[in-house]
């Protein structure tokens, strides 16, 4: 048996990868479909292709094109772009438990989505005409990168990062960025405040083609880079003192990584609000099909990220027609189950440390 | 050749090293010796470029070691930490094949990496997880990653191969292996810097020892002329006698004193 090609003990030591990979995809395949076709109006496989060949009836035409497609391209966007994000921070900081929303960044970007949400009449004039259409995916930029870098300084000193502190510094900053969205909504207007109250329980539904494009260009591209770290976040599984012996540009790396994952949250936060778990979740049951290697890891949770997301829609959407509850909270109800799960099993296997 | 000249280091207001100089030839193994806190591991890491000294320089092939790029430096010279660890469940292969650079072809990379796992015993274990191996079978999985990286580096003989204490959590049949693989290597070319708790070991194997005390370098050379009762006593502050026979590497025994059995009336 070849070295290289070793196959993973799990579900890939059965099946081989290449089919794993055939079926995520299809999976994908399956759930845009069923988002784009499944609703109020139902859209056969004969409505979609017309409308595609630009020959559908109007009705059907402004639902697909308006809507659903918007709609379906964000879920796929969100859904890669949070599972990168989650992978790459849990590969870089050597532990299973970093999630974008757990340790923060993800309440960043909102902090800094809200604030353009909000205060952006005061400032958003004196921005470059160029800049202004980008000012909320800025704002939740701004606030990722901020507490990406935080993060990155304060849980990867030693090499490892100790699961504890790390959490608590999550629930620190996330009990900030609660009190600085409270405060943004106390001084907020009704509209605003109901602009916000939606946004910030996440949801794929609001996606009109700029914001959609935004998001997609920036997390497919961030995504493309994240993917092709697969060796460099395997060398960081050795520590990051044997990683650096092994040829790694430790610093430059983990900058890297810090840049691409805030880019990548701050887009996806910007366009469909607060989306928890995703990025935890995802990389987690992409290990257990294709097995640790991260070259495997990032293009299976990408597919999963997507797969979950668009699965989350389509289950809250079909769940109470024709009212169209947030997404986020769906991926909320089951990740937060799962999370206790998972922390459990460590505690139960008695390492503190990833 | 891998030269510190002069380094002094400090951790805030403890200074670890002090004006230490240490050469290491292709071809030559080096067993770095002293009481626990003399510097071994710190002089070992400055060795390996993990950091600027405050004072002297590490030099690799007359290059500035932290001048170099740390890829670069990773073709030069391949390091065993003292406490290797590893936090994905990566199967034995998957761990050496970290080491392979991206454009080895694959027939030769699986070549390399079955013939070093058999030098270090586990050719039978490649397709394990890693986490279901003992704590010595995994710090020899380790080892065979470093030589892994130092054999497929494009330069292997006038690579620098260097391990902290790698024999501490080892069998003493493992040991002496792990001891004639760094012999190995040094007559393969590499220069090979060991740092050894094990003074019978380095009188055995190394061609020279350095030996630290407090930060300092108080001797260097043949384990045979270095290691003296007297010198071993003072600076490990117990009785140690070496026992010298003609032909043979001098044995290092320590002196138990009162508590210890004496025999089988004891």
């Amino acid at each position: 048996m070849a070295v290289t090609t070793t196959l993973p003990r799990r579900v890939a030591g059965v099946f081989g990868r290449r089919p794993l990979f055939g079926a995520l995809g299809a999976l994908v395949v399956l759930v845009a479909f069923a988002e784009v076709a499944l609703g109020p109006v139902r859209l056969g496989p004969v409505d979609l292709f017309s409308v595609l060949i630009g020959n559908g009836e109007p009705g059907p035409t402004a639902i697909l094109l308006q809507i659903r497609l918007p709609r379906m391209v964000l879920g796929l966007a969100v859904g890669m772009g949070l599972a990168l994000s989650g992978c790459a921070l849990q590969g870089v900081l050597r532990n299973p438990l970093a999630d974008p929303g757990l340790i923060g960044v993800t309440a960043g970007a909102a902090v800094g989505a809200v604030t353009v949400i909000v205060l952006g009449n005061f400032f958003i004039g004196e921005l470059p005409a160029f800049v202004r259409p980008y000012a909320l995916p800025l704002g939740a930029f701004v606030g990722s990168i901020l507490v990406t870098g935080f993060v990155f300084t304060f849980a990867s000193r030693s090499g490892g990062t100790n699961v504890a502190m790390l959490i608590l510094a999550g629930v620190a900053v996330n009990a900030i960025a609660g009190a600085l969205i409270g405060a943004m909504v106390y001084i907020s207007d009704d509209q605003q405040l109901r602009d916000l109250t939606f946004w910030s329980m996440g949801s794929i539904a609001s996606g009109n083609w700029m914001s959609v494009a935004v998001t997609s260009v920036v997390a497919v591209a961030s995504g493309l880079f994240l993917l092709r770290m697969g060796r460099t976040l395997d060398l960081f599984q050795l520590g990051e003192r044997a990683a650096f012996h092994a040829g790694v540009d430790i610093e430059r790396q983990k900058r890297r990584i810090a840049l691409l994952t805030a880019l990548s949250v701050g887009a996806v936060t910007a366009a469909a609000g607060p989306i928890g778990f995703i990025g935890l979740v995802a990389p987690h049951m992409a290990r257990l099909i294709v097995g640790p290697a991260h070259r495997h890891v990032l293009p299976a949770a990408a597919l999963i990220g997507g797969a979950l997301i668009l699965g989350a829609d389509l289950g809250v959407r079909l769940a109470v027609p024709p009212s169209e509850p947030p997404i986020g909270l769906a991926t909320s109800m089951i990740g937060g189950p799962f999370f206790l799960w998972l922390l459990m099993r460590r505690m139960n296997r008695g390492g503190g440390n990833a | 050749m891998l030269e510190a000249q002069g380094i002094t280091v400090s951790f805030g207001k403890t200074t670890v090293l002090r004006d230490v100089s240490l050469r290491v030839r292709p071809g030559e193994l080096v067993a770095l010796c002293g009481p626990n806190g003399a510097g071994k591991s710190t002089l070992l890491a400055a060795m390996a470029g993990d950091f600027q000294p405050e004072r002297g320089q590490v030099f690799i092939e007359g290059a500035i070691i932290t001048g170099l790029p740390p890829a670069e430096l990773a073709r030069r010279r391949a390091v065993l930490e003292q406490s290797p660890s590893l936090s994905a469940g990566f199967s034995v292969g998957e761990l050496l094949a970290l080491s392979i650079p991206r454009d080895v072809p694959p027939e030769q990379a699986d070549a390399l990496i079955a013939r070093k796992l058999h030098s270090v015993g586990l050719a039978d274990r490649i397709g394990d997880n890693c986490q279901i191996l003992s704590g010595g079978q995994r710090h020899r999985a380790h080892l065979a990653r470093v030589l892994v990286q130092l054999a497929a580096s494009d330069t292997p003989d006038t690579g620098y191969l260097m391990l902290d204490e790698p024999t501490s959590s080892l069998d003493i049949a493992h040991q002496i292996t792990t001891m004639r693989i760094a012999r190995r290597a040094a007559r393969e070319g590499a220069g090979v810097l060991v740092v050894l708790h094990d003074l019978n070991l380095a009188a055995a194997f190394a061609d020279r020892v350095a030996l630290m005390h407090d930060g300092r370098m108080v001797a260097d050379g043949p384990g045979a002329e270095i290691f003296t009762a007297d010198r071993l006593s003072a600076i490990y502050e117990t009785e140690i006698a070496v026992e010298r026979e003609d032909g043979q590497a001098p044995r290092i025994l320590p002196v138990y004193g009162p508590d210890a059995h004496a025999g089988p009336e004891a």
